[in-house]
C-alpha cells in the first residue's frame, strides 16, 4: 500500500452536530488507495502553531469521485482552525495509513459495532465494506454519545445496519447510560451476545469494552487513539503499553494500529 | 544574473563528500523507508538512521510526546530494534538504493559504544558513524556522557579506536561551554561534529497536576530552538578546525543557509519532517533558488562567510 501527500481541496466543511463539522475533500490518490479504518494526518497551517499534523480517521471512502470525508470534533487548537476553512481552500494529507479493520471470518452471523462518541467516524465505512462484502451478516450499531445534539447521520445509519441502538449519557435520546450500559442492558434483557464486535470511541470506553470482551470471549478488533509524531513509524511517538511477561513492551498506533485486537493492549496502563 | 548558471551543491565534511548539504536527522525520519513513498531519497545528502543500540530497546512509557509553540518535547526512550535487527532488515534497503547511510549509535557503556562501532565497521553502504553522546553513562551514576568533556573525549576514543568509519560526535546545547566539548572531541579524533540534540524540557497539566511525559523530562526540538542552535553551532564553528553540521529547528532553506552562513558545512532537518515530509526536498531546491538569484555557483564558497557587524 503506497502513501501519498496530496494536496486536497475542501469541497465541504459545514457543522454536522453539536461541536461536530463534516469535511468533504478532493483527494483521488489518497481516497483510491484506503481502506476501512485508516486515517490521514492533516497539516491545519503552513506555520508552526500548531506544529504537528493531526490525525483523522476517514468517515467515508467515495473512490470513484476520488472524495474523502471526515467527520471532527472541535477540541483545540488544531480543530478550531480547521473548522474556519472555507470551502476552495486546500489541505495537506498524508496517507492513507495504519492498517485499517479486517472483515470478521466467514461464516459469521452477528456483529456488533460499539461507536463513542466521534469515534463513529472510523466506523462508518467499516459498516459499509461488511454490508457491501457480507450482506447476509446481521450488524448492529450501538451509537453512544453524552447528549443528543451530538449524534449525527441517524437516518443513514439506520439504512445501513440492521439494527441501530443510540445511547445519551443523559437519556435525552434512545437508551439512557453509555454505550456498554446498553450494550450490557440487551445481552442481559434479551439474551443475545454477539459473534463478532468493533468499537471505536475514547479510551476509557475501550478499556471497558476490552474487559467485557474478554471475559465473554468475543473475538474484536478495536480503534484505538495516541497523541502522533508523524503517523508513518518514524518517530515511535504513538506508542501504548502492550500485555508482556518481562520487560515492558509497546505498539505503535500509527504503524501497528490504529485497529487492535483486545487482548494484547496493557489497558489498566493507558491514559 | 543566469537562468542556466551551474549550481554545485556538494560539500567536503573532511573524509566525506555529500552531493548537497542537506541531511535529515536521526530519530526523524525512521530507517528510511518510513517516508520513501513520499521523499526520493536518493535525492538526501545523506540519511541519519535512528539511534541504535548493541540490543532492542522498548522505550519510555508514554506519553512520548508533547507539542509546544513551534515545538515538540519528545521522550520516547531510545526505542530501537538493537544492531544485530538494524543490520539485517533495515539497513539493506538503504544500501540497495545507495542512499549514503550515517547510523546513529549510543551506548550505556565507553565500552557498548566501542562494541557497537566495532559491528559497523566496514559494513557496506555506512559512510560514518554519529555517536549520540546525551546518554545516561551508567557506570557513572547516570551522569550523561555530553555534559562532561573528559568523559565524552574517552567515548570518542574507545569509538576512534573500534573503527575506521568518519566519526561524527553529536553534541548536546546543555553544557556550560559547547565550544569546550567541541574542542575536547576533537583533540579525542573525532572527524566532524553535529550540533544540537534536543534541549532539555519538560511540561506539565495543572488540572490533573500531573506531567505531560511519561518520562517527566523530555527533549525539545523543532523551529523553537533555531535560535539556540544557530548560536551553538556559531560557537563551534569558531572554536574547532573540523566540519560541523547544523542541526536545531530547520523548516525551510533560509533556516538551513542561516546555519551554513554561520559555518556548518552540511545541516540535518528533524522535526519539521513530521509537519512537511517533503521539507527537506524543499530546502535543497529552495537553496539551489537562493544561490542563482545571489549569482553563487558552488554553495562552498558561500558557506562561512557571515560579515562581522
Ligand atoms: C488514528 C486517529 C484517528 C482519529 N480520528 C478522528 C476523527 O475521525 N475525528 C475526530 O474528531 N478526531 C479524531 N482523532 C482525534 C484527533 O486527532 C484529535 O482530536 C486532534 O488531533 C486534536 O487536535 P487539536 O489541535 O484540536 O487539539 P489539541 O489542542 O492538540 O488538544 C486539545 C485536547 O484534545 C486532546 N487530544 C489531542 N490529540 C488527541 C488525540 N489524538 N486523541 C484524543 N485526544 C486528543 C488533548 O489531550 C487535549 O485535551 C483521531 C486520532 C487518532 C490518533
Ligand atoms: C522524536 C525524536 C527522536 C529523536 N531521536 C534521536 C536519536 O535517536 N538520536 C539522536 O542523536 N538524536 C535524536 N533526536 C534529535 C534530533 O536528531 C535533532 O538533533 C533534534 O531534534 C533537533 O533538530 P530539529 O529541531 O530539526 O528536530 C530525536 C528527535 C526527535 C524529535
Ligand atoms: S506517530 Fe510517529 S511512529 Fe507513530
Amino acid at each position: 500500500m503506497r502513501k501519498y501527500l496530496e494536496r486536497a481541496k475542501i469541497i465541504r466543511n459545514l457543522p454536522l452536530a453539536s461541536s461536530i463539522y463534516h469535511l468533504e475533500l478532493y483527494s483521488p490518490k489518497i481516497a483510491n488507495e484506503a481502506r476501512a479504518g485508516q486515517f490521514v494526518m492533516l497539516r491545519v497551517t503552513e506555520d508552526f502553531i500548531p506544529l504537528l499534523r493531526r490525525p483523522f480517521s476517514l468517515f467515508r471512502i467515495r473512490k470513484e469521485e476520488g472524495i474523502l470525508e471526515i467527520a471532527y470534533k472541535i477540541v483545540g487548537k488544531g480543530t478550531g482552525m480547521l473548522s474556519k476553512k472555507p470551502e476552495g481552500e486546500y489541505v495537506d494529507l498524508l496517507g492513507p495509513l495504519g492498517n485499517g479493520f479486517r472483515l470478521p471470518p466467514p461464516g459469521t452471523r452477528d456483529v456488533w459495532v460499539l461507536a463513542g462518541g466521534i469515534g463513529i467516524a472510523a466506523l462508518r465505512p467499516l459498516i459499509e465494506s461488511i454490508k457491501g462484502a457480507m450482506p447476509e451478516v446481521n450488524l448492529t450499531l450501538y451509537y453512544g454519545v453524552k447528549s443528543s445534539s451530538e449524534l449525527f447521520s441517524i437516518d443513514d445509519f439506520s439504512e445501513m445496519c440492521d439494527g441501530l441502538r443510540c445511547s445519551t449519557d443523559d437519556g435525552s435520546f434512545g437508551f439512557c447510560g453509555n454505550v456498554l450500559g446498553c450494550v450490557i442492558h440487551d445481552w442481559e434483557t434479551l439474551g443475545t451476545i454477539p459473534s463478532y464486535l468493533y468499537a471505536c470511541g475514547p479510551t476509557v470506553m475501550l478499556r471497558h469494552v476490552a474487559q467485557w470482551v474478554i471475559d465473554h470471549s468475543i473475538p474484536s478488533q478495536f480503534s484505538l487513539e495516541s497523541l502522533m509524531g508523524c503517523g508513518v513509524g518514524a518517530c515511535l511517538g504513538c506508542a501504548v503499553p502492550k500485555k508482556s511477561d518481562g520487560e515492558p513492551s509497546y505498539v505503535h498506533v500509527c504503524f501497528e494500529g490504529p485497529i487492535f485486537s483486545p487482548d494484547i493492549i496493557q489497558w489498566e496502563k493507558l491514559l | 544574473m543566469s537562468a542556466t548558471l551551474p549550481i554545485d551543491l556538494s560539500v567536503n565534511l573532511g573524509p566525506i563528500k555529500l552531493k548537497n548539504p542537506v541531511m535529515v536527522a536521526s530519530g526523524t525520519f525512521g530507517y528510511g523507508r518510513e517516508y520513501a513513498d513520499i521523499v526520493p531519497l536518493e535525492c538526501l545528502g545523506a540519511v541519519v538512521v535512528k539511534g541504535i543500540s548493541l540490543k532492542p530497546r522498548p522505550g519510555n512509557p508514554p506519553p512520548r510526546l508533547v507539542e509546544t509553540p513551534a515545538g515538540l518535547i519528545n521522550a520516547i526512550g531510545l526505542e530501537n530494534v538493537g544492531i544485530e535487527t538494524f543490520l539485517s532488515d533495515k539497513l539493506p534497503f538503504l544500501r540497495k538504493r545507495k542512499i549514503p547511510t550515517v547510523v546513529n549509535i549510543f551506548g550505556e557503556t565507553v565500552e557498548e559504544y566501542g562494541e557497537i562501532a566495532r559491528r559497523l565497521d566496514g559494513v557496506d553502504g555506512v559512510v560514518a558513524l554519529e555517536i549520540n553522546i546525551s546518554c545516561p553513562n551508567v557506570k557513572a551514576g547516570g551522569v550523561h556522557f555530553g555534559t562532561n568533556p573528559s568523559m565524552a573525549s574517552s567515548l570518542v576514543k574507545a569509538v576512534r579506536a573500534a573503527t575506521s568509519l568518519p566519526i561524527i560526535t553529536k553534541l548536546s546545547p546543555q553544557v556550560t561551554s559547547i565550544a569546550d566539548m567541541a574542542k575536547a572531541v576533537e583533540d579525542a579524533g573525532t572527524d566532524i561534529i553535529s550540533c544540537i540534540n534536543t534541549v532539555p524540557a519538560m511540561a506539565v497539566n495543572i488540572y490533573s497536576r500531573k506531567p505531560l511525559l511519561g518520562n517527566v523530562i523530555g527533549g525539545l526540538s523543532g523551529p523553537a530552538i533555531k535560535p539556540i542552535a544557530l548560536r551553538c553551532v556559531y560557537e563551534v564553528v569558531k572554536s574547532v578546525g573540523i566540519p560541523v553540521i547544523g542541526i536545531g529547528g530547520i523548516a525551510n532553506a533560509e533556516d538551513a543557509l542561516e546555519f551554513l552562513l554561520v559555518g556548518a558545512r552540511a545541516v540535518q532537518i528533524g522535526t519539521m519532517n513530521f509537519a512537511n515530509p517533503r521539507v527537506v526536498i524543499d530546502v535543497i531546491e529552495g537553496i539551489e533558488n537562493f544561490m542563482r538569484l545571489q549569482n553563487i555557483s558552488k554553495i562552498e564558497d558561500f558557506i562561512g562567510t557571515l560579515k562581522t557587524l
